[in-house]
């Protein structure tokens, strides 16, 4: 695999730390070492999350198929320890995930504590498609007005999401990418409704 | 021995501890994030909170501004700046304008910022609450509590005694609706400028660790009472001496020989530019004329 791991992880970051602090925005990480080997077990951008965030310090848990093979090369590239769903530090659910399965992550995971809200887990999901169509409008800090999104087969999860993020501050974080490596973030600010049809 | 010098001075390890609690940070506007503070080539209180983050968050493709107190050359921001660029090769500048990341003790650029921009905010304490609560474990709770009347009580007080919140910097707000932050050592002037900025403002506590936030386009609301409300440094009626600016964040100088008060900008770089813009506009002038 062909990743600077100093200048791309630092590229990879800076796209995040852009979309987590502009939900709604959608950035294309294609460009940023676009060789990686993620062998179509996941996506390529889901591979270079991981390598961008992840450590031995951390743990994730894989959600979808072929769950060993991605735990162990997940664990090889980043160091970093597979814990159970409820324990993780990131969850990475991959596509074609079924509602039911989603349900219970959006149910289980860790969404912090009043005194330690930052010890929640962060959700990196795939999708098959991102775009800024008017299928969803988002609202919250990093929003000027409201943000039109369209994210295939969020009608899955919307609404378990907003029930995991219904006592602020506590909530989970969200990573979102789609084969074509784009890329969009809401963090747990940021509500969502369905667009009003005009 | 061989050393291996590392790209922005940390090794890998800790920058990404550092980019996962300022991602953190961001998702939750105004929270005190807790991280791993490492050990730095300055003295802390010299700013390591706010280059651990910039040192974590920058790349190759940066424009790196530095800035104290609202100046470029002082000591202290000259040797982050060279540090940072020492270290990562990347380009700095004194013009607002052009950086990608802003580092800065005391002051917000009067030049608004932008969406490409983000602002690094130096940290000295954190903690809104510490003036009434000096332990760590019980602020913490009062946050989770959502308990702030330590910091109503405080400014209470202070109208009580002065007549008005005597604050000069660092007066307390409420970043989206939940959590009271300390603005770091600001003037109550730049306290606006974070209301709905277009920029994203991180602020970074070397000593005590911390990382917070305030995402762009986010309600940041001065603590204020309605028969006492928030009121910012005033400079009506008044000008810098040398570029003219009104309505900017100005130093009182008295001269020495007649004991008059003049003004000057606080923000070096900005009354650079206002003396360039103005020495073209006379230069255009006199071509005019001619
Ligand atoms: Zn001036």
């Amino acid at each position: 695999m062909i990743i600077d791991v100093v200048h791309d992880t630092q590229a990879i970051f800076r796209t995040i730390l852009h979309c987590m602090s502009r939900p709604g925005t959608i950035e294309s990480i294609a460009d940023i070492g676009n060789q990686a080997e993620s062998q179509g077990l996941c996506y390529d951008s889901t591979l270079l999350s991981a390598m961008t965030l992840l450590d031995a310090e951390v743990s994730f848990h894989i959600i979808g198929e072929n769950v060993p093979l991605i735990e162990a090369f997940l664990s090889a590239y980043t160091l970093a320890t597979v814990a159970e769903l409820q324990e993780a530090d990131y969850v990475f659910i991959t596509n074609g995930t079924n509602k039911e399965v989603i349900h219970n992550v959006f149910s289980q995971v860790k969404k912090g504590t009043l005194t330690n809200p930052q010890q929640s887990a962060t959700i990196i999901m795939e999708t098959e498609k991102l775009s800024n169509d008017p299928q969803l409008t988002l609202r919250g800090p990093g929003i000027a007005t409201t943000a039109n999104v369209q994210i295939a087969a969020s009608e899955f999860w919307t609404a378990k999401r907003e029930e995991a993020n219904q006592e602020y501050p506590l909530g989970v974080d969200m990573i979102i990418v789609d084969p074509q490596s784009n890329m969009m973030c809401l963090p747990r600010t940021t509500t969502i409704h369905d667009c009003e049809v005009s | 021995m061989q050393l291996k010098t590392h790209f922005a001075l940390f090794d890998e390890g800790s920058k990404k501890e550092i980019r996962r609690a300022i991602l953190k940070a961001v998702a939750i506007p105004g929270y005190q994030v807790p991280f791993a503070s490492r050990e730095m080539p300055i003295a802390r209180g010299w700013g390591t909170g706010g280059l651990q983050l910039t040192l974590s968050i920058i790349g190759k493709q940066d424009v790196l501004k530095v800035i104290d107190q609202g100046a470029d050359e002082s000591v202290n921001a000259v040797n982050i700046q060279k540090l940072v660029n020492k270290t990562t090769g990347v380009a700095t500048t004194i013009e607002t304008g052009e950086a990608t990341i802003i580092q800065s003790r005391h002051r917000i650029p009067e030049v608004p910022l932008t969406e490409k921009q983000i602002m690094v905010l130096q940290v000295p304490i954190p903690e809104p609450l510490r003036w009434v609560e000096p332990s760590e474990y019980k602020t913490k709770k009062l946050h989770a509590e959502n308990d702030y009347s330590g910091a109503w009580l405080m400014l209470f007080e202070q109208i009580m005694k002065y007549g008005k919140t005597a604050t000069n910097a660092d007066h307390p707000v409420l970043v989206h609706d939940r959590y009271v932050m300390a603005p770091s050592p600001i003037p109550r002037f730049d306290n606006t400028k974070m209301h709905q900025s277009e920029a994203l403002i991180l602020l970074g506590a070397g000593r005590e660790k911390k990382v917070y936030a305030v995402p762009p386009y986010t309600n940041v609301t001065s603590l204020a009472f309605d028969d006492h409300p928030f009121e910012v440094e005033s400079f009506d009626g008044k000008h810098c001496h040398l570029c003219q600016a009104t309505n900017v964040f100005m130093d009182e100088l008295v001269n020495q020989d007649t004991g008059e008060t003049y003004y000057q900008c606080n923000d070096t770089s900005y009354c650079l530019a206002e003396l360039n813009e103005h020495e073209h506009v006379l230069e255009v002038a006199v071509e005019h004329a001619r």
